[in-house]
Formats: structure tokens, C-alpha cells, sequence
């Protein structure tokens, strides 16, 4: 159960939020295209491509793991695995956000982690799978052209985390040997994918950079910019409509965790940490111990105060996640834990409101898609 | 359902008060649009009363004939309405009504029996998963018991996304496919849904049980789709609702409302939603008329809706015109080259759509195009896909051409594909 100490942060974090987000944008004259180029240089040239490297290490580390365990099961070697999954899952959960270019070229993002399933295709498909056990599926270049449910981080936490899974691969009957065949098929494809990101960002960010009138794709680098605000302001609908909203439900009796993210991982919050970390990335310039304060979106805000107050709700928002356990379950075993979930949601919503008005307002950007569900 | 998003309040600029020359008046573009919706609605109406009149037939005179015709009527039916989906985002009215008459996917074990080897038993998410109207004259979903003995609208309408389920569909378009086609067993081979017309014959010819709840269900269906189509119809005639709010104000909201719609449709429902989920799963549960395999000429249709609200142009199905001015006008009379190029996109996703179309009527339908391992139907699919979010960039330039502002369109998980764009 939440402390009531943890409880009381919670409420006085909402109310703080609500007292800085009163800041108006002021008006101001247009910004010059070529302010925002620098933005654009440091964001895509600096801060994430040492992250797409992290990433495919990750996977790299994954699939070594995978190989290890299944070559002589164990509980510990599941255990291992099990640490590498939510390794590579905390890199990608940053990452992730940054819906652009080569992430989301070809769908290689919902290959990476097809989620929210809504009408459950996963499962069905998964079941499927397992009744016939076909060896494509085993080889992970021909998981590759395989459905999306089948072949990234959900259907490897399905593997590795779904009740009996990890020990059938351990006695190695005949579903627990296609399932480390399978298991080790996804983590090498999620390897494969690692290194097609890292390796197609140095080729595509350069487009997004030298944005202006001679490129086709970009011919402002305020067009281009666009895009990174648009990965930060869906980055924050996506966790207030899908991540938080899916297993909150319409009351606290519809409230299901296994409607969120990663239910079997045990990670529904933590993904949301690791979101928020990738997010703030784009709006401030740093990423752990990658960028430079100051050098991101907020480099276009003329607006000391605004820039502090934002960071200052967001880094409130930031350390309740912190504070809380990693999964929506654990919370919703509380008996105060739908309202907490609901108030972590308005805070999202919050700086989401943040992101359109102040942020969107005073660096000129918005408008446009959002990534969010059709029906 | 959802409502189109539409952020901030758009700003009247200068541009549409003062365009250069030859620019049709916002009010002009929007009665071309409101006398479009009308007519498409209205042929919509025309088309589900010919549907009703064969479904009665079929029901009175059950045989392969008046199956077969219930069936050919379902799928002239849908070429009018899929053109009409293009006004669902951007005006609310539509969209608040449009899941009675086309919601989709939908767990059909609702309604009628299923296969549960493919569809399975039960599911975590819907307790009415497989309640099975047609079988029970009683039924308890979620501990509530439900008074099912006599089938008529007011029952399908209390069924209807039940238990806040979007996926129990009791009523439109799509719960009348399945009750005429059945489920599509097929896979990703070739075939659609096999229903029998003897799942409508009296007596000892009855398959499958119940036939006589069946055809009563059939009938509830269409009746209150007829219904439906009738209100929506009204909505856009001289007066109604949504015609009066197009065209109220400075016409901003309503220019806008066109915008939202071709922007919406085009990149997350149609684009997104519709198609590029189902290549992502390659999964036949994944496309939208997946029981009569109709899906290629819905898609069509949907795409030639989109151009047909830009050009203002619509050919009804009596094969008469309706046209004027049109927002095509307006953006060519404030950035001519944004009108080429608009016009040349939505031209080629109508071709790429009709791609399909022709490749379905060669005998592989779109869920045989998304099959995984036939990489030149998933390319054929892939370019309708490209095409649509190829036309969404420049959509959203209309945006600034026009002189509206804030408006977000509908998108996708599965799909942001800026390479498919460049």
C-alpha cells in the first residue's frame, strides 16, 4: 500500500503543477527559420544517436542471453534473460517516442513492440501459433516478414514472463523447446532491428538538419522541427489515452491491468518513467548523461520563467513515477491506488495542456497529426 | 467513436477574406459540400431501402436466388455510404451516430453462431464475446438478464456495444454482412464467408437452428439502418442540423469541418486503422468488410469520397452530378501549385485503391493481399497506404492556404511513416 506521506506527495504534486501552469505565452514576433536549425542538429545529431546505439547493444545483449539459457535451461538462466528483457525494454520505452524517420519507416516501431492490441491479436494469434508450431517462426529472418504481434517485445514477454512459459523451456518439452526456438528467434530479430535503427538515423537525420528550399522532405527547418514537437506532445497523449486510460477504464470497477503495457513484465509505470526520460530529452537537450541543457525545444523559448515552471512540473511529475511501484497491478492493489493512478493521469494531461499552450505557442510549432487510434 | 480533434479555436486570417482572384466564396464551398453530403447520404438511404426490400424477400421466400439477391443489394449498398465516410470526422453529428450504422470490427458471436475453433470460446474483454442473440431468447451478460424473445430494433439498439464493448455491434452495415455471408473461415486463402440461404429456410430445411429469429434479426437490422439513413439524410437537407452548422459563422468551422475530414479519414482511419494494421498482423480478422471480402471497393470508395469533397463533384448512383464550387477552387485561388499537387494525390490513391479493386476481382481479395509471405499483394496495399499519407501532407497544407488553423487529424499506432511520405 502507498504511504500516506507517498499519498500526500502525490496530491501536493497535482497542485503544484495547476499553480505554474497559469503562465500565459506571451506574443511574440516570428521566430526565424534558422533558429530552429540548431535545435534540430543537437537533437537528432547528438543527443540520439548514442541512445540508438544503447539500444541495439541492449538487444545484443538480449539475444546472447536468450541463446545461453535455452543451450542448458535453468532458473537462473530464465532469470538472466528475464533481466536483459527489461534492460533492452527500459532503452526502447525512451527511445520509443521519438515516432520519426527510420523509427517508424516500413512500421519497424510497432514491429519493435505492437501495443495497444485492441481487438487482441496477439493472443489469438499467439495461440495459433503454439497449436502449430511452425518452424518459420523460429528462424528470425522469416519472423521478419511475420505479423507485427508476433515478432517484438510483447510476444517475447509472452514468452518469458506468461505463466508456465519459463518452465516448460526449462523442462523442455515439446512447447517449452519451440518456445526458446521462438524466444531466441524474436530476441535476434529485435537485434536485427536495433541495428537497421542505428544504422538508417545517420543517413536520415542529416535530411531533417539541413532542412530548407532545396529538400524535398523538409523545406523549412521549422517544418522539420514540427516533427519533434509532434513526438513530444503524442508522446503524452499516448501515455494519458493509452498507456494510463486503457487500464484505468471508465471506474474503478472497469479497472483492469492487464489492459496496459507489459501486464506479464510487471511494467506498466515503469515504461512511463522511461517515456517521460526520452520525452524530456526533446524539450530540454539532455538525455541522462548525453546533450546539453538548455539546447532542445526549450533553446526557442525567449521565456526564462516559463522554461523553469516547465521543468519544474515535469520533473514533479517525473519523481512521482519514480516514487511509485513499476506496474499498474501493484497500484490497483491499493486502496487508494484507482485514485492514484487517476490523479497521475491528469497529470499527464496537465503537462500535455503544458506542451499545446506554452510550449506549442512559444516555439511556433503544432498542429497536424497525432499518432493516436482511429477506431 | 471518436470525435475529430480539433485544437485551439481556428483564426479567421486574411486569406480567406481577400483571396486574389476567382475564388469562390467560403459559403459557395460549403453548400457544395452540405448538397454533397445530401445527396450521398440520401443515395445511401435509397440503396439500404433496396437492401430492405431484398432482405424481406428473402425472408418471405427463402431460396439461393433471393439470398444471392439480399446479398448483390448489401454490397451495391455500400459503394454510396463508403462516400459519405469522408464527412464522419469534423462533424460531430455524423460521428456520433456513424457507429449504429458502420461500426466495425465486431465480435460476432453476438449475434449468431461462430466457429469457436478460430474464434475461441470466451474473451477477457467481452463478456458477451459469444451471447449469441439469434440462439438465446434469454440472456445474462455481465450478471444482467437481458428479455431477447422478440428481436426488433429496440433490442439491438439496448445490444448495442453493450458492457461499453465497441466491438458488440449489433446493428449496420456490418452485422447485416455477417448475418448474410457468415463468418470468413478462409483464413488468408481465397474465399469470403459461406452462409448458407438455408440459415433462412423453414421447417426441416433449416441450418444451424433458429432460422426464424435469424431472419428476424435481419430485418430488425435493416430497418433501423433504413431508419438510421433516413435521420442522417434530413441532418443535411434544407434546415437540418448538420447542414445549418457547416454553414454558420464566417465559415471557418465549416471549412475546417472539410479539412478534419479528408485529413482524418485519409491518414488514421483509412490509411492507418483500415489498412496498414491489418499488412502490420497480416491477419484477415484485420480488414473491414472481412465477411463478404468487400473490403477492396470500400476502401475505393472511401478514397474517391475524399476526392469527391475536394473537387466538390459527386456522381450519384442514378448517374447524375452534383457540383460546385469547391474547396479545389478555393486553395488554387490562394497557392495553385498546392491544387495541382492536391489534386494529382488524391487522384493516385483513387488509382491505387482501384488497384485493389481490380485485384480482387481477379480472384485474390485484400485479405489474400495482406497474407504474410505474398510480398507483391502487401506491396499493392503498401502503395494505397503510401498514397493516402502522401495526400495527408498536403492536405494539411490547405491548412495555411486557406487560412484555418488548429486542426489535428485523426492518426494511427500503426502508422507514421514519414519515408513513405518523401
Amino acid at each position: 500500500m502507498l504511504s500516506k506521506s507517498s499519498r500526500r506527495n502525490l496530491l501536493l504534486s497535482t497542485t503544484t503543477v495547476l499553480a505554474f501552469g497559469l503562465i500565459s505565452p506571451a506574443a511574440q514576433a516570428d521566430i526565424p527559420d534558422e533558429n530552429y536549425q540548431p535545435v534540430l542538429a543537437h537533437l537528432l545529431g547528438t543527443v540520439m544517436p548514442p541512445k540508438l546505439d544503447d539500444f541495439h547493444a541492449a538487444t545484443e545483449n538480449l539475444t546472447s542471453e536468450f541463446k545461453d539459457f535455452c543451450s542448458d535451461p535453468d532458473k537462473g538462466g530464465l532469470e538472466d534473460t528475464q533481466t536483459a528483457f527489461h534492460a533492452a525494454m527500459d532503452i526502447w520505452q525512451e527511445i520509443q517516442p521519438w515516432r520519426m524517420g527510420p523509427l517508424v519507416a516500413n512500421g519497424r516501431d510497432q514491429h519493435i513492440e505492437y501495443w495497444p492490441d485492441k481487438h487482441g491479436t496477439a493472443a489469438r494469434q499467439f495461440r495459433k501459433l503454439m497449436f502449430d508450431k511452425p518452424a518459420p517462426y523460429t528462424d528470425p529472418e522469416q519472423l521478419s516478414s511475420a505479423s507485427a504481434a508476433l515478432q517484438g517485445f510483447p510476444a517475447l514477454e509472452e514468452v518469458l514472463f506468461a505463466d508456465d512459459h519459463g518452465d516448460q523451456m526449462i523442462a523442455a518439452d515439446e512447447d517449452g523447446v519451440f518456445l526458446c526456438q521462438y524466444g531466441t528467434a524474436i530476441a535476434t530479430n529485435l537485434s536485427t532491428l536495433s541495428g537497421e535503427l542505428q544504422a538508417e538515423w545517420p543517413e536520415f537525420a542529416p535530411a531533417m538538419e539541413n532542412a530548407g528550399p532545396d529538400s524535398m522532405d523538409y523545406p523549412t527547418a521549422k517544418f522539420a522541427a514540427t516533427d519533434l514537437y509532434r513526438a513530444l506532445h503524442e508522446g503524452l497523449l499516448i501515455i494519458s489515452t493509452q498507456k494510463l486510460a486503457r487500464p484505468l477504464g471508465e471506474n474503478a470497477e472497469d479497472a483492469r491491468a492487464s489492459r496496459g503495457e507489459s501486464p506479464l513484465a510487471g511494467r506498466s509505470l515503469r515504461n512511463i518513467e522511461h517515456n517521460l526520460i526520452g520525452l524530456f530529452a526533446i524539450y530540454d537537450g539532455t538525455w541522462g548523461d548525453v546533450g546539453e541543457e538548455g539546447k532542445g525545444l526549450a533553446a526557442l523559448i525567449d521565456n526564462s520563467l516559463l522554461d523553469r515552471s516547465f521543468k519544474l512540473n515535469w520533473q514533479t511529475v517525473a519523481n512521482t513515477f519514480a516514487e511509485l511501484p513499476p506496474s499498474v497491478a501493484e497500484v490497483l492493489e491499493q486502496p487508494d491506488g484507482y485514485a492514484v493512478l487517476t490523479d497521475l493521469k491528469g497529470q499527464i494531461d496537465f503537462l500535455t495542456m503544458l506542451v499545446e499552450n506554452d510550449v506549442g505557442g512559444n516555439t511556433q510549432l503544432g498542429g497536424g497529426f497525432n499518432a493516436l487510434d482511429g477506431d | 467513436m471518436k470525435i475529430a480533434k480539433i485544437l485551439g479555436t481556428a483564426a479567421l486570417v486574411t486569406t480567406l477574406g481577400a483571396q486574389a482572384y476567382a475564388a469562390p466564396a467560403a459559403k459557395d464551398v460549403l453548400t457544395t459540400y452540405a448538397d454533397i453530403a445530401h445527396a450521398g447520404y440520401e443515395d445511401s438511404l435509397i440503396t439500404a431501402k433496396e437492401l430492405q426490400a431484398a432482405i424481406d424477400e428473402l425472408v418471405a421466400n427463402p431460396s439461393a436466388s433471393t439470398f444471392d439477391a439480399a446479398k448483390s443489394a448489401w454490397l451495391a449498398s455500400r459503394a454510396p455510404y463508403q462516400q459519405t465516410e469522408v464527412y464522419r470526422f469534423g462533424n460531430a453529428i455524423v460521428d456520433d451516430w456513424e457507429g449504429k450504422v458502420n461500426a466495425w470490427p465486431l465480435d460476432e458471436g453476438l449475434i449468431d453462431y461462430v466457429e469457436t475453433g478460430l474464434y475461441g470460446e470466451e474473451s477477457e474483454e467481452n463478456p458477451a464475446y459469444t451471447a449469441n442473440v439469434i440462439a438465446n431468447p434469454t440472456l445474462t451478460i455481465s450478471g444482467e438478464t437481458i428479455d431477447a424473445s422478440t428481436i426488433d430494433a429496440a433490442l439491438l439498439e439496448s445490444l448495442h456495444e453493450i458492457d461499453d464493448v465497441e466491438a458488440n455491434v449489433a446493428t449496420g452495415y456490418h452485422a447485416i454482412e455477417f448475418l448474410l455471408w457468415g463468418q470468413d473461415l478462409n483464413g488468408t486463402d481465397a474465399g469470403a464467408g459461406e452462409r448458407k440461404w438455408t440459415d433462412y429456410a423453414s421447417g426441416d430445411a433449416c441450418t444451424n437452428g433458429n432460422c426464424d429469429r435469424r431472419g428476424e434479426y435481419l430485418q430488425a437490422a435493416v430497418d433501423l439502418m433504413v431508419s438510421d439513413l433516413e435521420w442522417m439524410t434530413a441532418q443535411w437537407a434544407e434546415g437540418g442540423e448538420a447542414r445549418e452548422t457547416v454553414l454558420e459563422g464566417d465559415g471557418v468551422p465549416g471549412l475546417t469541418a472539410i479539412v478534419t475530414g479528408m485529413g482524418s479519414l485519409s491518414y488514421g482511419e483509412l490509411g492507418g486503422e483500415r489498412t496498414k494494421l491489418g499488412l502490420l498482423l497480416h491477419d484477415p480478422e484485420e480488414e473491414h468488410d472481412c465477411f463478404s471480402d468487400n473490403t477492396h471497393n470500400s476502401h475505393f470508395y472511401d478514397a474517391l469520397g475524399i476526392q469527391n469533397v475536394y473537387l466538390g463533384r459527386y456522381t450519384r448512383v442514378d448517374g447524375s452530378v452534383v457540383e460546385g464550387p469547391s474547396l479545389s477552387d478555393l486553395v488554387a485561388a490562394n497557392d495553385a501549385a498546392l491544387d495541382t499537387e492536391l489534386r494529382a494525390k488524391l487522384a493516385a490513391s483513387v488509382v491505387a485503391g482501384k488497384v485493389m479493386v481490380t485485384r480482387a476481382k481477379g480472384g485474390e481479395a485484400f485479405d489474400q493481399l495482406i497474407a504474410m509471405g505474398n510480398e507483391d499483394g502487401n506491396a499493392v496495399v503498401q502503395s494505397f497506404v503510401d498514397a493516402l499519407v502522401d495526400q495527408t501532407k498536403s492536405i494539411e497544407q490547405i491548412i495555411a492556404a486557406v487560412g484555418i488553423d488548429g486542426i489535428e487529424f485523426e492518426g494511427s499506432d500503426s502508422l507514421d511513416n514519414p519515408a513513405a511520405v518523401n
